[in-house]
């Protein structure tokens, strides 16, 4: 049984929609709320340029690029197709920590503002995120 | 049907450049080495007093560096990364401190700090930041003796190499001493290495623009604002309109700065010059080839100048051009800014035997990267090595190791020049390493293989316009140090269940031995993914590599082990038919959405795009092997000696009850080590990704005949390209560079 589920999942990631993007709306708070620290930002941004920059200019993870893939959807999403499948020779290499620090970086990187805790990288929590880009300019919201 | 591989070469005095008089220099110099041996104490104010007398190659021998000095980036020009220096060892090597701390960050920005430092004549010198900022700095103390950079205006803004580069090269006759940079936006200064001033009598003021002399049209650029290169080749340089000037408000319009036409693409440059008998060789690299907009862009060059004028004295096409030896390998045409035409670009560094006269050049793949369609043929001289004549830039021998490639398989580090015993037989070799995963061990003066690389018939391609090579040459010996492919003997089998999940998830993608071609998302290939190991980083890729103990004969590879899936898609708003996964549409330089153009339902970054992740519950469907870390090999049999992981090897946990009750091994080796060797040790550190997560960076020393780690010290932040080593005032150093971002730095380790 547990193996019929797990291919299951294993196709869904080749593109058949996942039951795990269904989640209860009402406990899902948008990333411009503050999801991670200025600090974590910082580490991440340390280990995007060590282990990411190389294949991943700053560039092609900002802007319109960042968001015709990611907005409105899920931080799990984002964190697990990175800590899944990057760096792409070496995937799930980094440490659990390592790949939430990459996120906050990719979420500052796009505007995204900083708060009071950091980013973790447990699923369950990376669920009740979602990604939203399109409010960024709300000034009140970036501080 | 199998055919052995051959180089090829045109036979002009090759055999009667490969004689007596190298091997006697080579003798020479050994005896010199153990003569000097017992004198350690004033070992090093003689070799100073002999390298400033006069002809510093000739104390240097042949390998082109006086020992105890780092001259050139692989420590000589044979790319041997040794050092017969003994001060630091096994018995020492654990109570090394930092002796100081050069804060490159200081001065700017970078990615990783990916130099590796030289010393030459009592100074060190480096290149730092995104401006590669060339500097020299006092040994003992890290002080700044100078600095040298240049602005480059909007060719520095869309350079697609915007780092700090590899390093640097130095040249003396004995009297003056220069110091060679290849800047981001593509020229070449030599600057004196005492003050750091240019060279007046070299190009114009010191510096030779490297975008003329190519053939291709100089045109006025202009600056939009629109920011550095988007990867690939998306938002790039402007032509500046007639009778356009600067605007200071907007600081927009043409600033004076000139260069290659942008309809014909982009140039860059990564690594350092090699300078060989007073040659400077100079090449280039691109940019990315993972999802570029344009079906053609800048082919790779070779180029030789004249160390003391900087004038141009030949060119080299690596894109041979209509006419040319190999144009026929590229079937639809090879001319520059034709469809499918670009790249071969030799971005990694160099190596050379003077005596032969030899410079042999590692070069990278054509454009792009896992779709060759528009490009039919082998296309030479991509991922091939080239052995050029370094007076006339001739082609001597070239030996292509992945016919049209669609793996990302650059040839991506300098090769070893080593003198080995093969059944009894003395002879002059070079080993190459590559990300495909083997050691290629060729006849350096002829480039006929040492032992049987023998065509083998390889999976074919099933994606439409795709033609894949029949077959590809595999090596006899010595045996692979990273993954190949994926088959079913490859997968965990811990329980029947373990293993049949595996396979499962196994078969979502196309499985083979080695070289699997990728496979189309859209229906028309059989499978939506193929699997890829060693991937496109490798095996060896220019931040690790491999190091040579010239007394034994023995090659230390430091390699990434590691699997992943690739599936190709169709780029709306690119030329190319495929590429990896990516959606330009809307970026300055894309194509315009065709009609009846809808952004992708999911918004693409999904598993789509990668195929599926090679782990059941965080554990890896691979079996830990021997594979990666630093593989020991011994030249002369071509057997390996030993493995040994990267810095140790990080525990698996997982929570998946599949695997309850099941004791797992640790994971394989992580990321790239950056190896040297010494008369007594093998010293590495672990790279930006290796070592156990999340561990101490350290530096580690070895033992060179068995691989056992003999000595381990903590340093402040791992190394993030290969460590160098010297002799400096009678006390040995070991530098590296660590860093990303503002925190970039050179390390200096000493002896309490």
């Amino acid at each position: 049984m547990r193996l019929g589920l797990r291919v299951v999942a294993a196709l869904g990631m080749l593109g058949i929609p996942a039951a795990a993007a269904a989640q209860q709306a009402d406990s899902v708070r948008p990333t411009r709320l503050g999801v991670y620290t200025a600090a974590q930002a910082a580490r991440g941004r340390s280990i995007y340029l060590m282990s990411c920059a190389s294949c991943h200019t700053q560039a092609s993870h900002a802007g319109p690029v960042f968001a015709a893939r990611w907005d409105g959807r899920l931080l799990w999403d984002l964190y697990r197709y990175v800590s899944e499948l990057m760096p792409k020779s070496d995937p799930g290499s980094l440490a659990p920590a390592e790949y939430a620090g990459v996120v906050a970086y990719l979420l500052k990187m796009n505007g995204m503002p900083a708060g009071a805790e950091e980013l973790s990288s447990d699923s369950t929590a990376l669920k009740k995120v979602r990604i939203e880009l399109t409010a960024k300019r709300d000034s009140t919201l970036e501080r | 049907m199998r055919r052995q591989a051959k180089a090829t070469n045109d036979g002009r005095g090759v055999r009667g450049l490969h004689g007596f008089r190298g091997a006697l220099l080579e003798t020479g110099t050994a005896r010199f080495l153990r003569v000097i041996r017992p004198l350690r104490g004033i070992r090093v104010l003689f070799l100073l007093l002999l390298a400033r007398q006069g002809n510093a190659q000739t104390v240097a021998g042949a390998r082109g560096n006086v020992p105890g000095e780092w001259r050139v980036w692989g420590a000589d020009l044979w790319s041997t990364r040794y050092s017969p220096l003994d001060q630091i060892n096994a018995g020492n090597f654990s109570t090394l401190k930092v002796a100081w701390q050069w804060n490159a960050g200081a001065f700017g920005s970078d990615e990783y700090y990916r130099t590796t430092p030289l010393y030459a004549n009592r100074r060190l010198f480096t290149v730092s930041t995104t401006r590669r900022v060339a500097t020299a700095l006092d040994p003992a103390t890290g002080e700044t003796l100078w600095m040298w950079r240049l602005d480059e205006g909007i060719r520095w803004q869309k350079a697609p190499r915007q780092f700090a580069g590899r390093g640097l090269a130095y040249w003396t006759d004995g009297k003056e001493e220069r110091v060679i940079v290849v800047t981001p936006g593509y020229h070449l200064a030599s600057l004196d290495a005492r003050t750091g001033i240019a060279d007046p009598r070299f190009g114009k003021n010191g510096v030779v623009d490297l975008m003329e002399g190519l053939g291709l049209p100089m045109v006025p650029l202009a600056v939009d604002d629109s920011g550095p290169l988007i990867i690939s080749d998306a938002a790039p340089a402007r032509k500046a309109r007639p009778g356009e000037t600067w605007d200071p408000k907007t600081k927009t319009g043409a600033d004076g700065t000139i260069g290659i036409d942008p309809a014909f693409g982009e140039i860059a440059n990564s690594s350092p010059a090699i300078v060989v008998n007073d040659v400077i060789v100079v090449g280039n690299s691109s940019v990315h080839g993972y999802y570029p907009i344009r079906v053609h862009n800048i082919p790779g060059f070779i180029r030789g100048f004249d160390v003391h004028t900087g004038r141009q004295l030949w060119k080299f096409n690596l894109i041979p051009q209509p006419g040319e030896y190999g144009a026929e390998t590229w079937k639809n045409g090879s001319k520059i800014g034709s469809e499918g035409v670009g790249k071969n670009d030799a971005w990694a560094t160099y190596s050379a035997d003077p005596e032969l006269g030899l410079v042999y050049i590692p070069v990278g793949m054509p454009l792009m990267d896992e779709y060759g369609g528009h490009r039919p043929g082998d296309n030479l001289f991509g991922t091939s090595l080239v052995a050029l004549d370094v007076k006339t830039g001739k082609r001597r021998w070239h030996f292509q190791f992945v016919h049209h490639d669609i793996w990302d398989y650059d040839t991506s580090m300098s090769p070893n020049l080593m003198d080995v015993t093969v059944d009894g037989k003395r002879r002059k070799v070079v080993a190459q390493t590559t990300k495909q995963g083997f050691v290629y061990v060729l006849d350096r003066a002829t480039g006929v293989p040492v032992w049987p690389i023998v065509e083998t018939p390889v999976l074919q391609s099933d994606v439409p316009g795709e033609q894949t090579s029949a077959t590809q040459p595999i090596p006899s010996k010595p045996a692979p140090y990273a993954q190949q492919g994926l088959q079913e003997a490859d997968l965990i089998d811990y329980t029947p269940a373990i293993k049949d999940s595996a396979l499962k998830i196994a078969r979502l993608c196309r499985m083979g031995p080695w070289f699997i071609p990728g496979s189309a998302a859209d229906g028309s290939s059989k499978l939506k993914c193929s699997w890829y190991a060693p991937g496109a980083s490798g095996g060896v890729n220019i931040d690790g590599g491999s190091a040579v103990d010239p007394e034994t004969g023995r090659l230390y590879v430091a390699a990434l082990t590691g699997l992943n899936a690739i599936t190709l898609k169709k780029d709306p708003c690119s030329e190319f038919r495929y590429s990896s996964p990516r959606d330009n549409c809307g970026l300055i330089g894309a194509l315009p959405p065709p009609p009846g153009y809808q952004p992708p339902a999911d918004k693409g970054g999904s598993f789509d795009d990668r195929g599926p992740p090679a782990q059941i519950g965080g554990v890896s469907i691979l079996k830990p092997k021997p594979l990666g870390g630093i593989t020991g090999y011994d030249i002369n049999s071509g057997e390996k000696l030993w493995w040994t992981s990267n810095g140790g090897q990080s525990a698996v946990t997982t929570q998946d009850p599949l695997f309850a009750g099941v004791t797992l091994p640790p994971g394989s080796s992580r990321g790239q080590a950056q190896v040297i060797t010494t008369r007594t040790l093998v010293i590495y550190g672990t790279g930006r990704d290796g070592g156990v997560r999340g561990g101490t960076p350290m530096l580690f020393a070895v033992d060179k005949a068995t691989g056992k780690q003999v000595g381990a010290v903590e340093i402040p932040a791992r190394t993030t390209a290969v460590p160098m080593t010297f002799m400096h005032d009678g006390k040995q150093y070991i530098v590296f560079a660590t860093g990303a971002g503002e925190s970039t730095a050179l390390v200096a380790l000493r002896l309490p």
